[in-house]
C-alpha cells in the first residue's frame, strides 16, 4: 500500500480529515480488503492510545504527537522513561564526579592523603617527545638537496613605517606621566623589576608541544614589534633610520 | 606686558632644557668625567664613554664619519680619537685615544635596566629620556635580530647622533642606534618651528612668541622614539671591544630565514663555512623548533639563536621535503 494512502487512512481513524475526504476513504476502505485492515489497525491503535493517554497530562497528548509517533515508531513498545527514577542516581553520579575531579587533579580531601604533587617541568618527561620512529634521519642520507639561492640577504625595506614624533605622542614629562607609562598595555609585565627590557618575549613557561606536530598549526604567532635599523641616516635627526615593521612576513633575518 | 610675561615664563619653565632633577644631575655628575664630546669640524657629533682606564672609548657609528676624531673631556682638554674597531651589526664602534692623563674611571655596563627613567647624553648636554618598551631590531645589512629598547625622548636638539644613554646609578645602558624617521607633516612643523626661532631670535632676546607653540622648546615638545639595543648586547660588544682581539662575536649558525607558511622558518641562505652548513643544513630547510621552543615564523627563529650563547649546540627539528628529521648545529659567531 502506498504511503500516501496509509497516511490518510491514519488521519482518518484519528479523525484528521474532512468530511468529503473521510466519506471517500470510507468508500475504499469497504472495496479494499487491506485498505480495510490498515483503517482498522489504526483506529485500534487510536483506543489503546486514548487508553494509555488517561494517566498523561491532557496538555501533552495531542493528536498531531501521537499521529507522528504512530507514524514514526508504530506500535513498538519503547523502553520506559528512566528520567523518572533519573533522581534516585544523581547522589550517586554526584558522588563519582566529584571523586573523578579529586583523582585526576591529584588532590584528596582532608583526612585522606596529605601528599602534594609536585611537577617538576625542568625533569618531568616530555611523553610527547618521543620521536616518531622512521622519521628521524642524519642529513647526510637526505637525498633531497634544495638548490642553492643566490638572493641577497640584504631586503629592501620598504615595510610600512610608523612615525612616532610630533604631536602623536605626548610628553612623558608631564606630571602623571610614571602612572601613565605604568598602566601602559605595551610595557613588560613586571616593568619595574629585574631584566624586564632584556627578557626574551618567549616565556621559558610557555607550553612545548611536540616538534612532530611543529608546523601544522595554524595559529599564528603573537606579533612582537619589529624595528628595522637601515644603514641610511635620517637627516632629522642625524642618526639611522629607523622603520617599525607591521608585518613580518617575507621579512629576512639572519641568524 | 601680559605676553612679555607669558613668554619669559615658557622661557624659562620650559625652554631651559636642563631641568633635571637632582638625581639625574648627580648621575650625570658621577659619569661626567668619563665623557668626552667627539668634535667634527665645528660641531659634537656626538660622545663617547670611557670603558678602559687606559684611553679605549665606545660611542656610536653616527658620531665618527672618518678614520679617527677630536675629542674634548669634561676639563676641556682635547684628545685625538682613532677608530680601532667597528661592530657592523650594533654599528657600535671602538676609539681609542692617543694620550689619555685624564683620572676618569671607566664606565660599567648596566646589567640590566632596572628603571625606565634615563640620561641620554646628547651633543648639547644631558636630557632626560625614558625606556618604555622592549622590541627587536632587524640590523641592516647584517639582517642580524638584537634586542633593542625603544627610548622617549625630546629632539630639542638638532641632532641624536652618537647619543649616550646612562641610567640614573651613572652605568651605561646603550647609545642611541636609530631614531624613527619625520612624516612629511612633521618635516613641515619643523621647519616653521625653525624659521619662528630664528625669528624670534631676530626680535632679541631668544623669547617665544606667544602664538606660535613652542614646538622645538623643552616641555611639551616633539617627542621622537628612538631605539638602542639591550643591555646584554651591548656587555657582548665592550668585551669584545676590551679583547685583544678588539672583535665582536655575536652568536649565529649562519643562516637567512623567511617565515614558512604555515610555520616555521624557512632557511634561504646558508653561510658558506658556517656551523649551519657543516651540520648539513640547505636552503629550502624548514626550522620548526629550536631546543624544545618551537620556532613559528623567521622573527621566533632569531630571537631564540639571540638567547643563546657561542659553543651551545641546539637541537634542531626541520622538516626537509617533507620529512621531519633532527639536527645537532654548534652555535658558532657572527663576526
Amino acid at each position: 500500500m502506498r504511503k500516501k494512502i496509509e497516511e490518510e487512512l491514519a488521519k482518518l481513524a484519528f479523525g484528521d480529515l474532512s468530511a468529503d475526504e473521510a466519506s471517500r476513504l470510507e468508500l475504499r476502505t469497504q472495496v479494499d480488503p487491506e485498505a480495510a485492515k490498515t483503517f482498522e489497525s489504526y483506529r485500534r491503535m487510536k483506543d489503546e492510545l486514548q487508553l494509555l493517554g488517561q494517566d498523561v497530562p491532557e496538555d501533552q497528548l495531542s493528536k498531531e504527537r501521537l499521529r507522528q509517533a504512530i507514524l514514526t515508531r508504530g506500535l513498538k513498545h519503547s523502553e520506559p522513561a528512566i528520567q523518572r527514577m533519573s533522581w534516585i542516581w544523581m547522589p550517586v553520579a554526584a558522588a563519582f564526579i566529584a571523586f573523578g575531579a579529586f583523582y585526576l587533579k591529584g588532590n584528596f580531601p582532608a583526612g585522606g592523603s596529605t601528599s602534594t604533587v609536585v611537577v617538576d617541568k625542568t625533569t618531568a618527561p616530555e611523553p610527547n617527545w618521543l620521536p616518531e620512529v622512521g622519521v628521524v634521519r642524519p642529513p647526510k642520507n637526505d637525498v633531497f638537496v634544495m638548490p642553492e639561492t643566490s638572493r641577497s640577504p640584504v631586503v629592501s625595506s620598504s615595510a610600512p613605517t610608523r612615525v612616532a614624533m610630533g604631536g602623536t605622542r605626548k610628553s612623558t614629562r608631564m606630571s602623571g606621566s610614571a602612572s601613565r607609562l605604568a598602566n601602559d598595555p605595551e610595557l613588560p609585565s613586571g616593568a619595574a623589576g629585574l631584566d624586564m627590557f632584556d627578557r626574551s618575549p618567549m616565556s621559558a613557561s610557555e607550553p612545548v608541544e611536540s616538534p612532530l606536530n611543529f608546523g601544522k598549526s595554524a595559529e599564528p604567532a603573537p606579533a612582537p614589534t619589529i624595528i628595522v635599523i637601515q644603514t641610511e641616516t635620517d637627516a632629522s635627526t642625524g642618526t639611522l633610520k629607523a622603520t617599525e615593521v607591521g608585518d613580518t612576513a617575507n621579512v629576512l633575518v639572519g641568524g | 606686558m601680559f605676553w612679555s610675561a607669558a613668554s619669559l615664563y615658557l622661557a624659562v619653565t620650559i625652554g631651559g632644557g636642563t631641568d633635571l632633577s637632582e638625581r639625574e644631575m648627580r648621575a650625570w655628575k658621577k659619569v661626567q668625567p668619563s665623557i668626552v664630546s667627539i668634535i667634527e669640524g665645528r660641531t659634537v657629533s656626538g660622545s663617547a664613554a670611557l670603558i678602559s682606564a687606559d684611553g679605549l672609548f665606545i660611542t656610536h657609528a653616527s658620531a665618527v664619519s672618518g678614520a679617527e676624531a677630536m675629542g674634548r673631556t669634561s676639563t676641556g682638554r682635547i684628545v685625538t680619537l682613532k677608530k680601532l674597531a667597528t661592530d657592523e651589526p650594533t654599528q657600535f664602534v671602538l676609539l681609542k685615544a692617543d694620550i689619555w692623563m685624564e683620572d676618569a674611571p671607566a664606565l660599567t655596563i648596566a646589567p640590566s635596566v632596572q628603571e625606565k627613567s634615563i640620561l641620554a647624553i646628547t651633543p648639547t648636554g644631558p636630557a632626560r629620556a625614558e625606556i618604555v618598551k622592549a622590541a627587536y631590531g632587524i640590523v641592516n645589512p647584517s639582517r642580524k635580530v638584537v634586542s633593542v629598547n625603544e627610548i622617549q625622548l625630546e629632539n630639542n636638539m638638532r641632532s641624536l647622533s652618537g647619543v649616550l644613554l646612562v641610567n640614573l646609578n651613572g652605568q651605561l645602558v646603550g647609545a642611541l642606534n636609530a631614531a624613527l624617521g619625520m612624516s612629511a607633516e612633521q618635516t613641515v612643523q619643523k621647519t616653521r618651528a625653525d624659521l619662528n626661532n630664528r625669528g624670534a631670535a631676530g626680535l632679541g632676546g631668544g623669547g617665544i612668541l606667544p602664538s606660535q607653540p613652542p614646538t622645538l622648546q623643552y616641555g611639551p615638545g616633539i617627542l621622537t622614539a628612538a631605539y638602542s639595543v639591550g643591555t646584554k648586547v651591548l656587555s657582548r660588544v665592550v668585551a669584545g671591544f676590551l679583547s685583544s682581539s678588539h672583535e665582536v662575536r655575536h652568536p649565529a649558525i649562519g643562516v637567512f630565514c623567511r617565515d614558512a607558511i604555515p610555520g616555521g622558518a624557512v632557511i634561504e641562505t646558508v653561510t658558506k663555512d658556517s656551523m649551519a652548513e657543516k651540520a648539513g643544513l640547505k636552503s629550502g630547510d624548514i626550522i620548526l623548533s629550536i631546543n624544545n621552543r618551537q620556532v613559528r615564523n623567521q622573527i621566533e627563529f632569531a630571537q631564540i639563536m639571540a638567547d643563546h650563547e657561542i659553543g651551545e649546540v641546539l637541537t634542531i627539528w626541520i622538516q626537509r621535503s617533507g620529512l621531519r628529521q633532527q639536527v645537532k648545529v654548534e652555535v658558532g659567531s657572527q663576526p
